[in-house]
């Protein structure tokens, strides 16, 4: 007891401080760390929110990008591939038009050739033709001149008949 | 020159002696009474000005260190009151030491040639029973959190250990020395504050009365550094304590 009166320890004095500390802290708690807490997480939460806002609007960004950069990509796909099948078409067309050219070329030359072979043998039949009635005429003028009438007849018919066979 | 270990008694009322310490923690209640009423009345969340913006400060850093300790923020928002009280309330009688004319002005005592100085006001922290109160109220709630984080049974268990369960004896062995250990928090986390300040004030009061010009002032300095740094051992001691009260083993 004497070491603690030196040491100036007194129960009430001891009691009253304790008192202090927790009227302290009660009035500290009610009026100042509740308040300045608040505002302090308040405006942490705010902050918290606008970096998450932040965050996904930019992924928002970022994935709106990768969507145009691949629709993009797409469409020149496409446009490539339909290049390419124009292409293909195209060429295909050409070939079967070329093909269809020259069959029609080739049918039209072989028509013309017919053609011209049939107007040949015409032209053949005809002179042929004409040719027959010429010898048959300088036949007949020959025979009348050198043979009388009956002889002349007797040796056209048999000329005719000759005639005939080269006719056929 | 007198040195007295004792804060000096002023008056009495009902039988309560009221010290010269008790009067300056009185003091320093009032001045942060005043303050937090300032501060709730002109709170603002979206334009903090001039003195809100300090006191934000220093929560925000406080928290801050505190975060270090307990690891996270909801905790230490937990802790926070006792924690900043522990330490605004030593930090303000700590700082009360340099005030000038604090030990030098009072009223004269004593016999004929034997009179002394009895000072109105002294640093509360050079004072037993103020680091005494904030050291049982620091350990008190220790032992609260403790409760609270693991259950009654849990965590007294942790001080009577039944000789018949494991680890037997050693346990209730080490329960001994844990209940020695809460106690011995009390003495260390007491004398360690009051030791510190009492001496500065002693030492102060001895420079100025040996080199009453300049000499003094380095060693003001050198008390306003011990303290913030008592301050911050007192209560950031109180959070360790209160993360191994409330760990679970």
């Amino acid at each position: 007891m004497e070491l603690l009166d030196k040491l100036g320890i007194d129960w009430r004095l001891l009691v009253a401080q304790i008192i202090n500390f927790g009227v302290l802290l009660f009035v500290l708690h009610r009026f100042l760390y509740k308040p300045i807490l608040g505002v302090l997480e308040k405006r942490r939460k705010e902050i918290k929110e606008n970096n998450e806002r932040t965050k996904e609007l930019t992924e928002k960004v970022e994935r709106a990008e990768e969507e145009y950069e691949k629709r993009i990509l797409e469409a020149e796909k496409k446009s490539q591939a339909i290049l390419k099948e124009t292409e293909e078409k195209a060429g295909k067309l050409k070939n079967e038009l070329v093909e269809e050219g020259r069959k029609n070329a080739a049918a039209l030359l072989k028509e013309s050739e017919e053609q011209s072979m049939r107007e040949k043998d015409e032209i053949r039949e005809s002179i042929l033709k004409e040719t027959n009635a010429l010898v048959k005429e300088s036949v007949r003028k020959i025979l009348q001149r050198v043979a009388d009438k009956k002889t002349s007849e007797l040796l056209w018919d048999k000329a005719e008949k000759e005639l005939k066979k080269h006719d056929n | 020159m007198h040195i007295s270990l004792a804060a000096e008694r002023l008056f009495t009322i009902a039988g309560i002696p009221i010290t010269n310490t008790l009067l300056v923690s009185w003091g320093i209640i009032l001045l942060l009474f005043v303050i937090a009423l300032l501060i709730s009345k002109n709170l603002s969340s979206e334009k903090p000005k001039g003195l809100q913006n300090f006191i934000e400060l220093i929560f925000e850093k406080l928290l801050d260190f505190m975060g270090s300790v307990t690891g996270s923020r909801k905790d230490s928002i937990k802790y926070f009151p006792l924690i900043a009280t522990i330490f605004i309330f030593v930090v303000l009688s700590n700082l009360v030491e340099i005030i000038p004319g604090l030990g030098t002005i009072g009223i004269m005592e004593g016999e004929h040639g034997h009179e002394t100085l009895v000072p109105f006001l002294r640093s509360s922290s050079a004072d037993l029973n103020f680091t005494l109160a904030i050291a049982i109220s620091a350990v008190l709630s220790i032992q609260i959190f403790g409760i609270a984080a693991l259950g009654f049974f849990k965590y007294w268990k942790k001080f009577f250990c039944p000789p018949w369960e494991k680890p037997y004896f050693i346990g209730t062995f080490i329960g001994i020395l844990e209940l020695i250990a809460e106690v011995a928090k009390v003495i260390s986390f007491s004398f360690r504050l009051f030791g510190n300040i009492f001496a500065g004030e002693v030492l102060l009061t001895v420079v100025l009365v040996l080199v009453p010009y300049l000499a003094p002032l380095p060693f003001l300095f050198l008390e306003i550094f011990v303290g913030f740094i008592q301050a911050v051992v007192f209560s950031m001691l109180t959070l360790v304590f209160i993360k191994v009260a409330t760990a679970h083993h």
